[in-house]
């Protein structure tokens, strides 16, 4: 009765980093890739951990300059691909393949220092990635590196299976967009998918224009950084990596929220309510000395406020709204272990004060809601009780932003994994949700090899 | 962006890799019309844009030094279309060739000595602490102090030291090993473990099998219908467990999160060089911990030896030595020993950079590797001017570039030999009995021709300031007298299966020919002169 397949794996107590449980020569190791716009994370099925996070903008360009040429050097921080690409040029499209194809490239031969013809591939994906994104992900695995197999699994689901659940509402803030999707009993309920562009990428916009209006900028002089003479900063000096810095290393998600009404400015009242310091970022040194960016405490705390604003508009919904509304739409019997199952994966979440704000949000809403709230939500209010937060239980032990990818390596390990796409099998199309009611075949996209 | 100094690109169209129609040169600069699906879309063959070439970032424009040229097919690889396979591992600081086990069980990682900054990320040295003596083995454990151990990790660059973790040793050998309990005790590894049993004691329960293993792969096509699954399971014996409860799990380890003390340390900062960057945290995976008190040095990543090989006909290119230690080269098929070089020359008392709407002649220089002369001809191709309606033609082809006249687009190079290296010329800059005469007998635009280089004449008027670039065809032939028979040198492939796409067999067609037969190769570059001003 046993499944003798999994058998070989099942090894009580092996909880070295070290020894592995699988053979030595990893030929039953999957490769698990999350490839998402700024990171992929990489690495073994089996593993605890992603072997590697790269930075998607790292080592792509080279320059030539009098005294030579480097030919490995990180150009500006960049997304990988963005969310429309289809509406996009061709000629987008061969750079992002290019790009994609380097990095994949410089994983294998770099980082994980493996055979790409030996190991099957798990590539995580999120529901609402366009199929042309995957299509060449997949045409770039099978004609470059010929991986033996490809299979794309819902990084939700995943995320699921690392605290031990198949049902759950999986909260994804990433880089390009906040992703809700409902998850019962394994099956990912696509159609009920809520998904806002209130993400990193927001937040990074908001902090930029933050720094700009009250931002400042301390020259190197000869009076302390206190009393030196402030500037304002310049637009060209904020590039997006400047920003990324700030945000991952200083900003926070204040604990204390604001409730100011639609017409006054909120600056003020972030000024008033926020107990960050004020901060000095060390921006560039020259020959004269320190260059020191000053971030307004308050910016610091506020950067993120971006993140929950609710902004009565169907797209840019924010955190709260889209669990809500994702709640809203799915069957009244499913919401309460749905409800009672609130995972939050992804970067953005990483951010300190995150969880408990959200959790904050959330309740009030619930408990407290104002007039629109009560026409909206007015049948999920009540489950404010049930409230809970799925990783209560195991708590930090994985990290947000790795969550999904060892989700991948659990399924991998355990010899499950989405539908399989073989490389002799491969015609140019990938399955997908969205096209899974047509025969996988009948597309019309070009047929390969 | 720093100006961008002159140089010399060459382009490779990956033409089998691609399967263009066709050899990889157009010289009509035609483009394949864009089909509407979407994303099989191939290279298209390569257009010469000229100012907008963005080298930088282009990956298909190469300098000399990093091409390949595959002798039987005859054709320029660049490092996109060769195929990688590795050939050792090995540490970059301590060079020791790591056996493929080890390799696997190490996790890519050096097993011995080598750790590196969590900081900078540079090689940390072993230090040891002169105040404390080593350990001696006979002396007895003394419970009431703690272990003070004499030797910790040190960089050199940044000063960081190991001991400010609470990291120390007892020896200075095998420090891996020395860490390695340490390491094995991180609660994720456990909790892996843990989640991996709970979901295998499901999976055995539950999975028939003649039905796919995978769960996962009917939910994931989000179809509701394939409930198929569940009668089955139903009409099980004994067995009514769904495969939709997979029971209550309890984590086994429990960190409670950290991030509201990380905010309340936030909160109160003035300076940040105590939080760490992204970078450093993706060095700690597991941890990610926004302190850098709290970053551990980690051991240094492998590296490997790669051999390079010709996709359509399997041939090695390149072949390093197995030993970490030595650079040579078993096999060095680079394209410098088969394609003329050209570089660039400014006339004498004529500068760079050039100047907007003013004519400049300056010199290429083609230098030939090969024994045989070459005849070269050189194109530069016609500019268009747009039409309204290609609306899909990016910005640069409305713009031609400015007028490049080659003032002798056909000449001939000189033969190389050994002898060359040794023409007191070269050496002490005197005009030895083969040079030409010198620079006003200017023929037919060819500047110089000497032993195994000529150097022609080319004007240039640049239409728009910024960087000038502009593509040129490069058509040489030679005669080559050798046996046209494969490859008895080479190292064949060592039985791997054929499954790349095409794999066209060139060194099969070619015939077994003793006499003399003329080969052309053709190859677009980009020439570029750097910044106009005006």
């Amino acid at each position: 009765m046993s499944s003798d397949a999994f058998s070989s794996s099942i090894r009580p107590g092996s909880s070295s980093l070290y020894t592995r449980s699988h053979s030595i020569y990893g030929i039953e190791d999957r490769i698990v890739l999350d490839i998402g716009s700024l990171y992929i994370k990489c690495g073994f099925s089996g593993e605890p951990r992603p072997r590697h996070i790269l930075p998607t903008w790292s080592r792509q360009r080279r320059s030539q300059a009098s005294d030579g040429e480097a030919y490995c050097i990180s150009s500006e921080f960049s997304e990988l691909y963005e969310l429309d690409m289809s509406t996009r040029s061709s000629s987008n499209y061969s750079a992002f393949e290019q790009r994609l194809a380097r990095l994949l490239h410089d994983i294998y031969y770099r980082l994980l220092l493996a055979d790409p013809k030996s190991s099957k591939v798990i590539i995580l994906e999120s529901p609402l990635l366009p199929v042309s994104i995957k299509q060449t992900i997949a045409k770039v695995l099978f004609q470059k590196l010929h991986v033996p197999s490809v299979s794309f699994t819902s990084a939700h689901l995943l995320a699921l299976l690392t605290i031990g659940q198949t049902t759950g509402l999986v909260v994804d803030c990433g880089h390009l967009e906040m992703t809700v999707l409902p998850i019962y009993a394994a099956r990912p309920l696509i159609p009920f998918t809520c998904s806002s562009p209130l993400a990193g990428r927001a937040m990074n916009a908001r902090l930029r224009k933050l720094l700009v209006d009250h931002g400042r900028l301390i020259l190197p002089s000869t009076l302390h950084r206190s009393i030196a003479p402030r500037t304002h900063i310049p637009q060209t000096l904020l590039t997006p990596d400047v920003i990324e810095d700030i945000k991952t290393r200083i900003c926070i998600v204040s604990p204390v929220p604001v409730s100011g009404d639609s017409l006054s400015d909120p600056v003020d009242l972030w000024k008033d309510f926020s107990a960050a310091t004020d901060l000095y970022h060390p921006i560039a040194t020259t020959g004269e000395g320190k260059s020191w960016l000053f971030v307004p405490g308050w910016v610091r705390e506020r950067a993120a406020e971006v993140l929950f604003e609710n902004d009565n508009d169907d797209d840019q919904k924010s955190v709260v709204e889209a669990i809500l509304d994702a709640l809203c739409k799915v069957q009244p019997d499913i919401r309460k272990p749905l409800v009672s199952n609130v995972l939050l994966i992804g970067g953005t979440a990483m951010l300190p004060g995150f969880r408990t704000r959200l959790h904050q949000e959330l309740l009030r809403v619930m408990r407290s809601p104002t007039e629109s709230e009560k026409r909206h939500y007015s049948s999920v209010l009540r489950l404010h009780q049930y409230l809970t937060f799925a990783d209560e239980n195991g708590g930090d032990v994985f990290k947000s932003n790795v969550r999904a990818w060892i989700g991948g390596s659990l399924a991998g390990s355990l010899k499950t994994s989405g539908p399989e796409v073989l490389k002799e099998r491969w015609n140019g199309t990938v399955p997908d949700w969205s096209t899974s009611v047509l025969n996988v075949g009948n597309t019309t996209a070009d047929v390969q090899h | 962006m720093q100006p961008a100094t002159p140089f010399v690109y060459y382009h490779c169209a990956c033409p089998d890799f691609f399967q263009t129609s066709g050899r990889s040169v157009d010289a009509s600069g035609s483009r394949d019309a864009v089909n509407d699906s979407s994303s099989a879309s191939d290279r298209q063959p390569y257009v010469p844009f000229g100012t907008s070439i963005a080298t930088d970032t282009d990956f298909s424009l190469f300098p000399l030094s990093r091409l390949y040229f595959c002798e039987d097919c005859h054709q320029i690889r660049c490092p996109s279309c060769v195929q990688d396979e590795v050939i050792s591992y090995y540490c970059p600081n301590c060079l020791f060739e790591v056996p493929t086990a080890s390799v696997k069980s190490e996790k890519n990682r050096c097993a011995r000595n080598c750790f590196q900054c969590p900081i900078c990320q540079n090689t940390l040295s072993v230090v040891a602490n002169p105040d404390v003596p080593p350990k001696e083995p006979g002396t007895p454990e003394d419970e009431t102090k703690p272990a003070v151990n004499p030797y910790h990790l040190f960089c050199g660059v940044c000063r960081w030291d190991s001991q400010e973790v609470g990291i120390t040793f007892e020896k200075p050998t095998s420090l891996a090993m020395q860490l390695q309990k340490s390491e094995d005790a991180s609660p994720d590894i456990k909790e892996f473990d843990h989640l991996k049993e709970h979901f295998e004691k499901f999976l055995r329960y539950n999975t028939p099998q003649s039905l796919p293993t995978s769960f996962l792969s009917l939910s994931s096509s989000g179809s509701f219908s394939k409930m198929g699954y569940n009668t089955t399971m139903q009409n099980r014996k004994g067995n009514v467990a769904r495969m939709d409860d997979v029971g209550e799990y309890k984590a086994s380890e429990n960190i409670p999160h950290g991030d509201m003390e990380v905010m309340d340390e936030l909160i109160n900062i003035q300076e940040d060089t105590t939080v760490s960057n992204l970078e450093q945290r993706f060095n700690q995976v597991y941890d990610q911990p926004y302190d850098t008190n709290q970053l551990k040095p980690q051991r240094i990543h492998l590296r490997i030896k790669r051999s390079k090989r010709c996709r359509t006909c399997r041939h090695i290119l390149i072949k390093p030595e197995q030993k970490a230690q030595a650079t040579r080269f078993k096999i060095k098929l680079v394209a410098m020993n088969y394609i003329p070089n050209i570089t660039m020359q400014m006339l004498p008392r004529k500068t760079l950079p050039l100047r907007q709407n003013v004519p400049t002649q300056l010199i290429l220089k083609f230098t030939n590797p090969l024994y045989e002369e070459i005849s070269v001809t050189l194109a530069t191709p016609q500019q268009h001017q747009t039409k309204g309606d290609q609306a899909d033609a990016p910005e640069d082809l409305r713009k031609p570039w400015g007028r490049v006249t080659l003032l002798s687009p056909h000449f001939t190079v000189g033969a190389y030999n050994e002898t060359i290296e040794y023409d007191d010329e070269l050496l002490y800059g005197k005009p030895s009995a083969l040079s030409t005469p010198a620079a006003a007998t200017w023929e037919n635009g060819v500047y110089e021709k000497r032993n195994n280089y000529t150097s022609i004449l080319i004007e240039v008027v640049p239409d728009y300031e910024g960087d000038f670039k502009f593509p040129l065809l490069v058509n040489y032939s030679y005669k080559s007298d050798e046996d046209q028979l494969d490859t008895g040198g080479y190292e064949d492939d060592d039985g791997d299966d054929d499954d790349d796409e095409g794999g066209q067999k060139r060194s099969q067609t070619l015939e077994r020919q003793p006499e003399e037969r003329t080969k052309t190769y053709s190859f677009w570059c980009v020439v570029g002169l750097g910044e106009v001003v005006q």
